[in-house]
């Protein structure tokens, strides 16, 4: 094998914080042969995108780095000063970035965008050979129409156009090593695949070392050689994805791997449980970090971790060999709370003949767009003649890409917004003629985000009893225990009442969110969402918790996610919206196995790979 | 674009219109207008033989509608003290308003930028401190007051430049130091916020991977952006110095639109106070719009939506 | 998927606000310069050392204590009447301070209400209301508050009801904004969808999330009052001699520029000081409370 193309030696990133030195990445070492991808994969935190930043030292101000070697193309490059390796950057590598809304400057052309590093670089270069490889790359890229998109602003081009965008900039130079950081995250699944498939060819073609960064391990199994699985700072297991995934070793990688929901795993399978918080990393972390969340852990944990060898080429660093943790390592899934088990049984033939608790009737909403004073108004039909209809104890999971109408259609069902046409009744009573309050005792919401779902001037003792004072349920010395009992309910501890929510993590916001909705016994609960903000461990707590709530109370979920493996998890019946359509319904086994629509086919196969 | 001029030109037009509305109603309310015409001493007759022949005993509706058509043929009315047209009268005074308010907004910009850039470049270090310090000082200091001690070290104590009148170029100096030096932490702010906010965005984190030098991230990347916002605030700044330069003309004793309104305003001469209002009004309605527009013209998101 | 979260400019924490602010440097030094003027302009009865009103021909213009023929009996020297300097400006400092803080509350409930309603109500109320704010700001307030004034007669009550009518506009377009981005988020969708009324969701989700904007355009607005006070007196408009606002002391010490400059230096010194120690608290209850945030 001739030498890498990158290859790293104990790399390390402090960042400097109000409350001292955070130790982001502690001694990573990896290499990346030509023509190979090498994937980093790992939760918020995990020291990721640190580790990609670091290797051309793009690190923001307040972080160090210091590296053992750092090679790229057998030539040491760790030492250099900022001029020689400003000559590297966008040009012996590359990179690709997260979000190609705000990865482009929207005031410069993508003309000007794509030639200025070859210009930089090869400043002998005439601008009309710059900007004629631009256009060929584009082309190569997969943009049409090349040569009017050198005179377009970002803003002119869809999420996915701007990816390709970034990709072709990127390979101006004729880069040997691509750094993408999680270039896939932050499009719809269909456009995800496509970016994803134009990545593999270019690899192919140019021969490309790819390092790639991602958060999802479908991706990985799917896209990369190799991959290295981060944890607290460090590459805790590594070795050909394959072998990695299928047989994971080091036991954060296994739970990992446990909560991920999966297509092919059926309804009401129980998800893995991966409790608490990954470490701080402040001061001198010492021993294996993730000792505090592992269940095999011991005595010995809290001394630096070996780095061990299993089967298949796979290096871990932990001080149990693999026998010990498949053996030891006990029953992976939580416990599902007792007395679940009889309600959530209850058959499907029962259920489907009960009359449904939620009817949507011909739903459509239009928006005036550009409301501007004395401004001529276009309007957008954001939902278009939906129905839909849940029995009572189910879950309805409503599919769908950004855009596709969802989020409007769960705001008309909570009586958040009036549609122009159509109906929505809840237990035969139409919402249209609720008042606010028999309303909110009908339906209640979940939403997206954690961090802007909670009022951060409120404690969550004060947040979960709202509703009922609000709704005027229970004696009033009464609520504040029954709003602590809903919030162990939902799995968090009652000391918790008289915390403010920036003292939460993002998944006991969730839980709060949970406690909220639930508080005044709502049959409907309107789900937009709801772990799409969070980590997969996080998430599997957040599902698991949703599962075992829907059937210890007999609640009826509308579930909305652009996440098919989620909803698969969760869902009875399932939905597909496309632009504003309901394109296909039906029970969630069938559309799964045997999907009718042009466009439920596509979503499938894309979430499939 | 052509519809985004559209837009704002309606928007405009009516604010400009609600503004000669609430200019007139201001006039009106604040006084008896006869009395003023009259004097003091006018008896009961006296006045209501004056309420008649200026029109002031008919209905309000009836009155604004003949103020306004007739202001909208330019004919702003009649000084009661100078019985001189008030229009021709302020368009004598705006060009020693109008060349202050430039070299005002001019040393302000000169100020804002070199220290705004630095300052965001190096945020949290001792310019940037500087930087703000002197800002927040310029902020706290009137006008007037910095006019005056500018007078007391080039006009008295030095004897260098001229303290009154607006006899050449060197009367501006100082009534232009004073205001732009008002003008110049407003600029400065902005532009430090938009440089410091533009620095952290994603896209100058992709300028810096692509190997761009630092002079091309921060003057192309960076400063391309952070400067939309200031230039719209530099324009309706020079439309608030229309109006807002009575005290500074008043101190250095310009004779401007400033020193013209406060002379009517001092002898109750209400067509006199009412145009100047009227006028500078409708010069801030303007440069609202030229800012709009230039904004449109820099930024592609509003000129290709 | 986790994308990473979209943090909206989150507001602190609600405690440990007053320790970050009792940390904030800028904040302790407006702070105590405040205190000092508070302390030396409503103590000024009791503190001063001469009486403001007292003229004396014997004792006309005699410099600060410091400079020449300077005595310690008139630490800042005295007028052209022969006052007592130092006496007026204590007297004049809480005259400063009354205008300051009334005619900011009065802007503050005006632009508050109006932002708030607009912010909330969005739609046609919205646009009526910016409109209205259009309005206010092509207005030129130093020309209109002059012109109020020589009609409307003097004292400080007039004065601060003028300042009050022509300083609102940065509350509103302040407040605005803030329940514009807050009335989107999550919180308040939840509490709508939990049965709770506008007057609730105002006074328990909205107040105490604009709680923080308000006193930061509080403390800057204050300051804008001292200025345009200050202004208009030294114009000769507002409040009246023989009382001893800082800007008639500017506006006769005018006179005297040739003879004793220590007139005009010492008044408008304490006039920046002031409004500086106004700016400074403004500033840091923006970073304090509400951080991220262009105010």
């Amino acid at each position: 094998m001739s030498a890498p193309v990158l290859a790293v030696e104990d790399l390390r990133v402090e960042l400097a914080t109000a409350v001292g030195g955070l130790k982001a990445v502690r001694g990573v070492s990896f290499a990346i042969a030509r023509g190979e991808t090498f994937a980093l994969v790992g939760e918020s935190g995990s020291g990721k995108s640190m580790t990609a930043l670091a290797l051309l030292d793009l690190l923001p101000r307040n972080a160090r780095r210091s590296v053992g070697t750092l090679r790229l193309d057998g030539v040491e490059i760790g030492a250099l000063p900022e001029p020689a390796l400003r000559r590297l950057r966008g040009n012996a590598a590359a990179m690709v970035f997260q979000e190609p809304m705000t990865a482009l400057n929207p005031v410069l052309t993508i003309g000007e965008q794509m030639t200025e590093g070859l210009l930089t670089h090869m400043p002998e270069t005439p601008t009309v050979v710059a900007a004629r490889r631009a256009v060929d790359l584009l082309a190569r890229c997969g943009v049409g129409e090349p040569e009017r998109r050198l005179l377009q602003f970002p803003h002119e081009l869809s999420g996915g156009l701007r990816q390709r965008v970034m990709i072709a900039t990127a390979l101006m130079t004729g880069p040997r090593l691509l750094i993408a950081d999680e270039p896939t995250t932050a499009l719809d699944v269909t456009v995800q695949a496509q970016i994803l498939d134009l990545l593999r060819e270019l690899q192919r073609d140019l021969d490309l070392a790819i390092l790639f960064i991602t958060h999802d391990l479908a991706l990985v199994r799917r896209f990369a050689a190799r991959v290295g699985v981060m944890y607290a700072g460090r590459i805790v297991e590594s070795g050909p994805t394959a072998a990695v995934v299928e047989a994971p070793s080091h036991p954060y990688t296994r739970r990992l791997l446990a909560c991920a929901p999966s297509l092919a795993a059926p309804r009401g399978h129980r998800l893995g449980f991966l409790s608490g918080l990954p470490p701080r990393l402040l001061c001198t972390p010492v021993g294996c970090q993730f000792r505090a969340r592992c269940d095999v852990a011991g005595d010995a944990c809290a001394t630096d971790p070996p780095l061990r060898e299993s089967a298949g080429g796979v290096a871990y660093e932990c001080i149990h060999p693999p026998s010990e943790i498949a053996v030891r390592g006990p029953d992976m899934r939580s416990p599902p709370p007792t007395g679940a088990e009889a309600r959530a049984g209850a058959p499907d033939a029962e259920a489907a003949s009960a009359a449904p608790l939620l009817r949507a009737h011909g739903i459509t909403v239009t928006y005036r767009l550009r409301g501007g004073f004395l401004a001529r108004a276009t309007t957008l039909t954001a939902v278009r003649d939906a129905s839909l209809e849940i029995p009572p104890g189910r879950v309805l999971g409503l599919v769908g890409e950004s855009g596709s109408g969802k989020s409007t259609l769960a705001r008309v069902v909570l009586g958040l917004e009036t549609p122009q046409a159509g109906q929505v009744t809840i237990g035969g009573m139409a919402l249209g003629t609720l008042d606010r309050r028999a309303r909110a005792r009908a339906v209640q919401p979940v939403f997206q985000d954690p961090y802007t779902s909670l009022n951060p001037r409120r404690t969550i003792g004060e947040i979960v009893r709202a509703p009922l004072d609000i709704l005027g349920l229970h004696a009033r010395d009464e609520r504040a225990e029954v709003a602590a009992a809903m919030l162990e309910r939902c799995g968090l501890p009652r000391h918790m009442l008289g915390a403010y929510p920036v003292q939460l993590s993002g998944g006991q916001r969730q839980r709060v969110a949970i406690a909220r909705a639930l508080v005044s016994g709502p049959r409907l609960v309107v789900c937009d969402e709801p772990t799409s903000a969070l980590d997969v461990s996080i998430q599997s707590q957040i599902l698991n918790l949703l599962q075992d709530l829907q059937a210890s109370l007999g609640l009826t979920y509308l579930f909305i996610s652009h996440n098919l493996a989620v909803v698969r998890h969760l869902a009875h019946r399932v939905a597909v919206m496309h632009r504003g359509v309901l394109v296909e319904t039906g029970d969630a086994e069938q559309i799964f196995a045997d999907p009718q629509h042009a466009y439920t086919r596509q979503l499938i196969a894309a979430a499939r790979g | 674009m052509i519809g985004l001029v559209g837009r704002k030109l309606a928007e405009a037009a009516l604010v400009a219109l609600i503004v000669s509305v609430a200019t007139f109603l201001l006039t009106t309310w604040t006084g008896d207008l006869a009395i003023s015409i009259g004097g003091l001493g006018a008896s009961r007759e006296e006045l209501d033989r004056l309420r008649v022949t200026h029109g002031l005993d008919r209905p309000l509706l009836v009155q604004y509608l003949d103020w306004a058509g007739r202001a909208l043929t330019g004919d702003l009315g009649r000084s009661f003290f100078s019985q001189e047209d008030v229009a021709p009268l302020i368009l004598s005074r705006l060009p020693v308003t109008a060349t202050l308010a430039v070299c005002s907004i001019a040393v302000g910009v000169a100020l804002a930028f070199p220290l705004g850039i630095a300052a965001a470049l190096r945020q949290g270090s001792w310019v940037d401190t500087l930087a703000q310090s002197i800002a927040a000082l310029s902020q706290a200091m009137p006008s007037f007051w910095s006019g005056l001690l500018l007078i007391l070290l080039f006009g008295v104590t030095l004897q260098a430049l001229p303290i009154s009148g607006a006899d050449d170029w060197s009367s501006f100096v100082m009534p232009s130091l004073a205001l732009g030096w008002f003008v110049f932490p407003i600029l400065l702010r902005l532009l430090r916020a938009g440089m410091v906010e533009t620095l952290g965005a994603d896209y100058i984190r992709t300028a810096r991977a692509k190997g761009l030098s630092r002079r091309r991230i921060v003057l192309r990347h960076a400063l391309r952006n952070a400067v939309l916002p200031v230039v719209s605030l530099a324009a309706v700044q020079f439309g608030q110095l229309l109006g807002g330069s009575v005290v500074v003309e008043s101190v250095f004793a310009l004779p401007g639109i400033g020193q013209l309104a406060w002379h009517a305003i001092q002898r109750a001469d209400y067509p006199v106070v009412q145009a100047i209002v009227l006028f500078v009004a409708l010069i801030f309605v303007a440069m609202n719009l030229v800012a709009d527009l230039i904004n449109g013209a820099l930024d592609p998101r509003i000129r290709r939506p | 998927m986790s994308t990473a979260p979209v943090i909206v400019a989150q507001d602190a924490p609600p405690d440990g606000v007053w320790r970050r602010a009792l940390r904030h440097k800028g904040f302790v030094v407006g702070a105590i310069v405040l205190l000092v003027f508070i302390v030396l302009g409503f103590g000024a009865p009791w503190l001063a050392p001469h009486d403001p009103y007292a003229q004396s021909l014997m004792r006309r213009l005699r410099p600060p204590a410091w400079a020449p023929n300077g005595s310690w009996t008139y630490p800042l020297g005295t007028d052209s009447f022969g006052r007592d300097y130092l006496s007026r400006l204590m007297h004049g400092a809480r005259l400063a301070l009354i205008v300051a803080f009334s005619a900011a509350l009065l802007a503050g409930a005006i632009g508050t209400i109006l932002g708030v309603v607009a912010g909330y109500m969005r739609g046609r109320v919205d646009r009526a209301i910016s409109l209205l704010i259009s309005t206010r700001l092509a207005l030129p307030s130093l020309l209109v508050a002059l012109a109020v004034l020589q009609v409307a007669g003097s004292g400080i009550l007039v004065v601060v009801l003028v300042l009050g009518l022509t300083l609102w506009d940065r509350f509103a377009v302040v407040l605005r904004t803030a329940v514009l981005q807050i009335g989107r988020l999550d919180y308040v969708l939840a509490a709508r969808a939990s049965g709770a009324s506008h007057a609730r969701i105002m006074a328990r989700e909205l107040a105490p999330n604009i709680l923080g904007h308000f006193l930061v355009v509080f403390s800057y607005e204050a300051g804008q009052a001292v200025l345009a006070a200050t202004a208009l007196s030294f114009l000769g408009l507002g409040i009246q001699p023989p009382e001893p606002t800082w800007g008639l002391m500017m506006a006769e010490g005018r006179n005297w520029l040739m003879v004793n400059p220590w007139l005009i230096a010492i008044a408008g010194f304490a006039l920046m000081l002031l409004v500086l120690a106004m700016n400074l608290v403004g500033d840091a209850l923006r970073d304090v409370l509400t951080p991220g945030e262009r105010l």
